[in-house]
């Protein structure tokens, strides 16, 4: 049995200094393989004497089991090594930035125009767009502005000479929508609009969203309560708000809206007022049963207070460092 | 309209605190534009000259005594008019100038002078900075300057709106001031002048539906050396109008003060009866600016024998003016109707004060107490005898006092607040209106002056504004929640929005009027309609393509280091009759960023496709959307550009600058572009769920050797309707050229994925699927299977 000893002691040691799984498989061929030198001495039992072969075997089917055993292990050892080892080497530098970081955005514009259609949608108005160009019945007559009245100065509009001109504002989208759709009515006409107008606080090209609310029992007091509720949510902050007695030819009374800032002071947003009877008579619509309130805002005022904007002709000029501020 | 504080206080007889008085106006509607403070330090002080001796050693300047009141002091001053016994304005040592230089002790060229002689400019009492300024005889010389010019003062700026042609003038803004305080008014009292001569002008009126009032007063034998006096020329410059001569500033102040445009002649200049008339066929007029207007025939204007001597309402003629030989003078006082005016003066680009008045209405009764007002100043001013006033009155075209009434229950309907019937009572007689009492409400008389007042809601809105906009509370409208229509089908420009900003483009806004030449070098879509008015000539002409913003915005960027650019652009784009809204976008330089595991490149047609398909693959079902070669642009790259077809409508284009138009723009980097009509592509499908195959799919991969001219889209073409129904899909994944393959020709590699729902496909199926399919490519294309 010295030599079951001397084979066992050798078959540890290979175990032992195997440095990789494909030679500990090579270590399990030679002691525990068919033909392995372990495997071996249980073919020679046969010679011993029978007595001694009980006791024999059992050493050597014992040897056998502790070899396979330090097999498992040294083999679990290195599978787990191998793996740190694949860890450690695919490593990366988490601070470098991924491919391809560069997200694109939106003009501020469109940004604001899009968090006023969602405000005035939730409280049930519909979103209705039309043409730029427009004709002067659209545009002035039906809104109560007719011929040579100083409103129309007032605009200063661009003409094509053929009765044609560019919408001075959204007013004749609204026009265009009592007409379609009747009353009552409840809408926005977000869009663009265009006065000859150009310096340092007007562009000839503007957006604006008209508002318009045509029902029975409509009251100055509601197109206060909508405005407020509006500017406040607008700005995520509680509005205090004047209204100052303006003019305007398609309503009547008229108001000019202003709103508190941080230093104090009044700061004009929009106009607003309630419909003129003569607008709601050129729409087919008796102001004697149906009323209702009109407001128009200036989406660049608001894009600027609400993102910080100081000239407005920046809006205009696509410099993509201005824009990619606005992701 | 500008005017001064204290001259509206000279009116309302009270003093006002300025800030009260802004908000009170603002909250009455005339919206304050802005307000100026004059102050004089009270160190700068009449005095008078008593000698003047030439500088030693300065051939402009003059050493001066100058007596103060108290002592005399030696003064250097440059001006050429400084002379002995002239009343100036002495600024003190220690006196701060209103533009803020302070007075010190200092040294001229060797000589000491304790202080300075000013002009107008220089205590920002006038332009006049030719010499210093010279006082009237009567200031009390050691008086504080500030005591003769009525300062300290404000000048207030009002913002009036088209309505409000009541508030024209002081008195105007002081019944306003009066409402809005509760107190009566008492208007200013003229003194009407002794009538001294019996001549009066003739009048011949035969546009009376223009001209219902007219009159005219002879003033004879006026001072030709007179002049106005201070504190006129004073109110009139803080109202923004300058002193020109007594006479004129006389009907300017009248104007000023009651809001009655005036206009004098003079006596000797006119031949024959003043008439108000049509102007006829050819008929030409100087105007007092010195410009020569023809006049377009039924023009009303005023004439003498002559001809024409007066835009109506507008402005006078040269040829009758005032000057400073006039010893007799004409006041016409004469009420135009805004019908008659409006539009008028526009029509000869003017825009006169008097016009801007008439244009909003006037008072029709006043024009007597002006012609009284005017008189009375003239003859204080420069003498004068007053001859009496010649009016001419047609009363059928006089306005009739309207009777308007107003309803309690509308006034609180429309409100949406009810105020009580006796605060209505006294809000209407604060506004000086004439209220009954009704059955449901008032019966109201407007003043003649209130030429806004004309239906109910008028009168709502009048009771309001005084009531105060900011005591109407805020109610909420009760109503039924309609719920939002949510129409899925409809692809919207947000969404748009939304997929190319994930996608790294950046949105532009760009004017929907372009330069004419810069769409001139743009071959795709012709400009729309050309602006009558525009800014300017660049632009001048609506946009009939987005290309020429989004080359003008990559130019722009260009220009500031900014070389690789992703840009998208939604807008309306203009044709003659209609406005197709465009999605339009732009790639330029180069694509991916500077990374450090990989180069950026530059980008290609590819690109720009790739982000259109992602687009139209949302809109147009399977492989509706059809790219044909363009190939005849000067605006697109002749070889790498597709016109975009989806069944019978071209929707858009695609496609890499053409290199000409490039080398001109963005510093000559390649970009890429394409533009789509969205109006073509808001409706899709809703998507349709079919059930996913239980069955594995095949693979089968065919290298296809084809004519280069054979365009891969035509082999996808062919492959799909050859295999029908099993196959899943079909796409290219390789295009070579080169070694291996003649030249002229190009392997295609197609890759065919089968598939069947009902069954797992068989080998044969496959076989015979791939056979036909092959045989079709031949056919219809000449490809061969490349082994």
């Amino acid at each position: 049995m010295q030599q079951l000893d001397e084979l066992l002691t050798a078959a540890m040691a290979a175990v032992e200094t195997a440095d990789s799984t494909t030679a500990l498989d090579a270590v399990r061929v030679d002691y525990l393989g068919k033909k392995g030198q372990l495997t071996a001495l249980l073919k020679q039992l046969g010679r011993l004497d029978p007595a001694e072969r009980p006791a024999a075997g059992q050493a050597i089917n014992a040897a056998k089991q502790s070899v396979s055993a330090a097999i498992t292990e040294r083999h679990e050892a290195l599978a787990s090594a191998a793996l740190a080892a694949k860890i450690a080497s695919e490593r990366v530098d988490v601070t470098l930035p991924g491919r391809s970081v560069r997200g694109g955005t939106l003009h501020p514009v469109t940004l604001a125009r899009r968090r006023i259609e969602t405000i005035f949608r939730g409280a049930g108005f519909g979103v209705r767009y039309g043409p730029e160009i427009e004709d002067d019945f659209h545009n002035f007559t039906a809104l109560n502005i007719p011929d040579n009245h100083p409103a129309r100065a007032m605009h200063d509009t661009f003409y094509f000479g053929d009765g044609r001109l560019l919408r001075t504002h959204t007013s004749p989208t609204q026009i265009r929508t009592i007409v379609d759709e009747g009353v009552p009515i409840k809408v926005i006409c977000p869009g663009r609009v265009y006065r000859c107008d150009s310096d340092q606080t007007h562009t000839p090209m503007f957006d604006q969203v008209e508002g318009l609310v045509i029902d029975k029992d409509i009251s100055f007091a509601n197109l206060k309560a909508v405005l407020h509720d509006f500017v406040t949510q607008f700005f995520e902050r509680d509005a205090t708000l004047r209204f100052r007695p303006s003019y305007f030819p398609f309503t009547e009374p008229s108001a000019e809206v202003d709103v508190l800032m941080d230093d104090g002071k009044w700061l004009e947003i929009l106009g607003c007022g309630m419909v003129h009877p003569n607008v709601l008579k050129n729409v087919d619509v008796d102001p004697q049963e149906y009323g209702g309130y009109a407001f128009g805002i200036g989406i660049e005022r608001l894009a600027m207070l609400r993102y910080g904007i100081k000239d407005l002709r920046t809006l205009f000029e696509n410099d993509v460092r201005f824009l990619e501020q606005f992701a | 309209m500008k005017f001064s504080q204290r001259w509206l206080e000279s009116i309302v007889g009270t003093e006002l605190d300025t800030e009260f008085l802004l908000e009170r106006l603002t909250l009455a509607g005339l919206e304050v534009d802005g307000c100026e403070a004059l102050t004089l330090d009270d160190k700068v002080v009449v005095a008078k000259v008593v000698s003047v001796e030439q500088h030693p050693d300065a051939d402009k300047l003059k050493v001066c005594q100058v007596f103060d009141g108290t002592e005399q002091h030696t003064i250097v001053c440059g001006a050429p008019n400084v002379r002995e016994g002239l009343v100036v304005a002495l600024a003190q040592i220690g006196a701060k100038l209103p533009g803020g230089l302070k007075i010190r002790k200092s040294k001229l060229r060797g000589v000491a002078s304790a202080g300075m002689l000013c002009s107008g400019r220089e205590l920002e009492l006038g332009e006049d900075h030719d010499g210093i300024l010279e006082l009237p005889e009567h200031f009390q010389i050691g008086r504080p300057l500030a005591e003769f010019y009525d300062l300290p003062d404000k000048v207030i700026d009002v913002d009036l709106t088209p309505n409000r042609g009541d508030c024209f003038s002081l008195l105007g803004i002081a019944r306003e001031v009066a409402t809005f305080s509760g107190k009566a008014l008492d208007a200013p009292s003229v003194a009407a002048p002794i009538t001294d001569l019996d001549q009066t002008y003739a009048i011949n009126v035969s546009a009376a539906d223009g001209a219902p009032v007219f009159t005219l007063r002879v003033v004879r034998d006026i001072d030709p050396n007179a002049t106005t006096p201070t504190w006129m020329v004073e109110r009139l410059r803080r109202s923004g109008v300058r002193s020109i001569h007594p006479v004129v500033d006389i009907t300017n102040y009248v104007m000023l003060e009651f809001g009655q445009p005036m206009h004098a002649y003079d006596l000797e200049k006119l031949t024959g009866d003043i008439s108000v008339r049509r102007s006829k066929a050819n008929e030409m007029l100087v105007l007092l600016d010195g410009r020569e207007v023809s006049l377009p025939v039924d023009t009303l204007v005023i004439a003498d024998d002559s001809g024409p001597i007066g835009l109506a309402g507008i402005m006078g003629g040269e040829g009758t003016g005032v000057t400073t030989q006039t010893r007799h003078v004409v006041f016409e006082a004469a009420w135009f109707t805004p019908a008659a005016m409006a539009g008028q003066a526009r029509q000869f680009g003017l825009h006169t004060d008097a016009s801007m008045r008439f244009e909003r209405g006037v008072d029709p009764t006043q024009q007597l107490r002006a012609q009284e007002r005017a008189a009375e100043l003239l003859q204080q001013i420069a003498g004068g005898s007053v001859g009496p006033v010649n009016s001419v009155t047609a009363e059928a075209h006089l306005p009739t006092q309207r009777s308007v009434s107003l309803r309690a229950f509308r006034l609180a309907g429309m409100l949406g607040v009810s105020v009580s019937g006796s605060e209505v009572d006294d809000i209407l007689a604060r506004l000086g209106l004439t209220a009954a009492r009704t059955d449901d409400g008032w019966s109201v008389e407007a003043p003649a002056f209130r030429f806004d007042i004309a239906i109910e809601e008028d009168l709502i809105e009048e009771v309001a504004r005084v009531y105060g906009y900011d005591r109407v509370p805020a109610i909420r409208a009760r109503g039924d929640a309609i719920l939002a229509s949510a129409p899925e089908a409809v692809v919207t420009e947000d969404w748009v929005r939304d997929a190319l900003a994930a996608r790294g483009f950046n949105e532009i806004i760009s004017y929907s009027f372009v330069d004419p030449q810069l769409h001139a070098e743009i071959d795709i879509a012709p400009p729309g309609p050309k602006l009558l008015n525009p800014i300017s000539s660049e632009l001048s002409v609506m946009r009939g393509s987005l290309l020429p913003g989004m080359l003008s915005a990559a130019d722009y960027n260009a220009a500031r280091q900014q070389s690789s650019l992703k840009l998208f652009e939604i807008g309306h784009v203009f044709r003659q009759k209609h406005e197709p809204n465009h999605l339009g976008l732009l790639m330029a330089g180069e694509v991916g960023e500077e990374h450090w595991d990989g180069a950026p490149r530059t980008v290609d047609f590819f690109d720009v496709k790739a982000e259109l398909e992602v687009l139209l693959k949302r809109v147009v079902p399977g492989t509706n959307a059809i790219f044909e070669p363009l190939t005849e642009s000067g605006t697109l790259h002749p070889g790498q550009a597709a016109q975009v077809r989806v069944g019978e409508h071209v929707v858009g284009y695609v496609g890499m600058l053409h290199p000409a138009l490039a080398s001109v723009h963005f510093e000559g980097r390649v970009a890429g572009v394409f533009e789509i009509n969205l109006n073509a592509l808001t409706d899709r499908l809703l998507p349709a769920a079919l059930p996913i195959s239980k069955f594995p799919s095949v693979r089968r991969d065919l290298a296809l050797l084809v004519d280069d001219e054979v365009p891969a889209g035509a082999l996808v073409a062919t492959a799909r309707e050859s295999a029908g129904v099993l196959l899943h899909n079909a796409f290219v994944f390789d295009v070579y050229r080169g070694k291996g393959v003649e030249p002229g020709l190009k392997s295609v590699a197609l890759g065919l994925i089968l598939l069947d729902s009902s069954s797992t496909l068989t080998d044969e199926q496959i076989a015979a699927t791939v056979s036909n399919l092959t045989r079709d490519l031949a056919a219809a294309h000449g490809a061969k299977v490349r082994e």
